[in-house]
């Protein structure tokens, strides 16, 4: 099914007066944005999440990048874990990286 | 009036703010009542999933209660169950989103169980009983409105079970070997509520065995099947929920650590037979969390502590319970209510 974004808002209104809701669901606070229009480099750099089946298709997803002439890091790099946030140690490495980032392989 | 209050409920289903159920609505009246008890502010900020930039305020989370039906005599059990479920240990964001379909599982143990009124015997893992299924359903409303960036963020979950629901289990307050939360060093007297990320359970059946050994070699069969998620990543755990009748007879035979003790040797195959059927694969030998070692059994979980036994269900039939949590999050977090 489609995502759906839920209400921000929800009014209840009787016969005198309207009240709202009490929302229950937290939301994103809002961070300051920094856009990098391009990437300094034009490379793609692959993070596997460690879930089953991830390394080939992202192999796989080398190889069709490097058919289409497109430059793209041999190295993919790891996640300690596909439950958990990315560790620091990764981050960091990642931050040196001037190339287009991917992650996100599902099983 | 009644139709005003029809009215909110739909509105309350179109807006997303359900969990697939008619909640009632959040009233401020109400919401304010429940803060009452849980003894917050409304602006007090309970927990943080830093990942997802999200703050959780106590009037979202007493909303929430309100809306899963909770009454607010639960509230000093639903202040820890709260603190519970956004403890970063619990994982909270990843559990809901995960292709794994989890719940967050609650356990309530001790004191507690007699003073809310929850039921331990009958029906034990799915009660049909006020305090079990509103306190088991607000864990999950809570895992569901929290746990996905405000909505931003979907639910990957490919089967799911029914206790995304609601899952709660309230232990026998009186138990043959301790109460649940002393295998984690909590005092036995104390009333605790402890939260794990839960895959749905598994039946576990045996009328005719007539020794502990029997029964928990049946056990460790079920927890041993070639489906258990935690073949491969090795980092999950278990829950069993060992029913009266089978207490009996294992009791008689076997400590509690040494019951453990013969699942997590038991609960296991051999490599070459998981390698067989695929449910591990050599060329993830290398990852670290997997400690894959050829031609040797390969246990279920990585360690014996990562196997929890629980004391409920109701006599008169022998039928346990093996919950396997996810592999995400191995961790059970408990809470002294009113600690």
């Amino acid at each position: 099914m489609a995502m759906v974004k839920p209400a921000e808002r929800i009014v209840s209104c009787g016969d005198v007066s309207c009240e709202f809701l009490v929302d229950p669901i937290p939301r994103p606070r809002p961070e300051p944005l920094k856009i990098t229009i391009r990437p300094e480099k034009q490379q793609v750099v692959f993070v596997d999440s460690q879930k089953p089946n991830s390394m080939v298709i992202l192999r796989r997803a080398q190889e069709l990048l490097r058919e289409r002439g497109i430059d793209v890091k041999d190295e993919i790099f790891q996640k300690s874990s596909a439950g958990i946030p990315m560790d620091a140690r990764v981050l960091d490495r990642l931050a040196e990286e001037g190339g287009l980032i991917l992650s996100g392989v599902n099983d | 009036m009644a139709l005003d209050v029809y009215d909110d409920i739909e509105n309350c289903f179109a807006g997303g703010w359900s969990d697939g159920l008619p909640v009632i609505p959040p009233y401020g009246t109400l919401v304010d009542a429940m803060l009452d008890r849980l003894g917050w502010e409304p602006t007090e900020i309970i927990g943080t999933i830093e990942e997802q930039r999200i703050d959780i305020r106590a009037e979202q989370l007493a909303a929430t209660a309100v809306m899963a039906g909770c009454k607010p005599e639960y509230a000093p059990l639903l202040r820890a169950l709260s603190e519970a479920l956004v403890d970063p240990n619990f994982n909270i964001g990843p559990v809901e989103v995960t292709t794994g379909g989890v719940a967050a599982l609650v356990i309530v143990s001790g004191p507690a169980v007699e003073q809310y009124g929850f039921e331990h015997e009958s029906n034990a893992l799915g009660a049909n009983n006020r305090a079990n299924a509103t306190v088991g359903r607000y864990a999950q409303m809570v895992r569901y409105f929290c746990g996905r960036g405000g909505g931003t963020m979907h639910s990957h979950g490919t089967m799911g079970h029914p206790g995304r629901i609601s899952f709660c289990i309230a232990e026998h307050p009186d138990t043959i070997w301790g109460p649940f939360h002393t295998q984690f060093g909590i005092e036995a007297d104390k009333s605790v509520v402890s939260i794990m990320s839960a895959e749905g359970p598994n039946s576990c059946n045996n009328h005719y065995a007539e020794t502990g050994e029997l029964v928990l070699e049946t056990i460790a069969d079920t927890l041993r099947h070639y489906g258990s998620t935690n073949y491969y990543y090795h980092s999950g755990r278990y829950i069993v929920v060992i029913c009266p009748d089978h207490m009996d007879i294992i009791a008689k035979d076997f400590t509690r650590d040494e019951a453990r003790h013969y699942l997590y040797e038991n609960g296991r195959r051999p490599t070459t037979e998981l390698f067989r059927v695929g449910r591990i694969h050599k060329q993830y030998m290398d990852r670290q969390q997997q400690d894959i070692v050829m031609d040797e059994m390969r246990s279920v979980v990585r360690a014996e502590e990562r196997i929890s036994l629980v004391e409920a269900g109701a006599p008169g039939g022998k039928f346990s319970a093996v919950i396997p949590g996810w592999v995400g999050s191995y961790k059970i977090v408990s809470r002294v209510i009113g600690g």
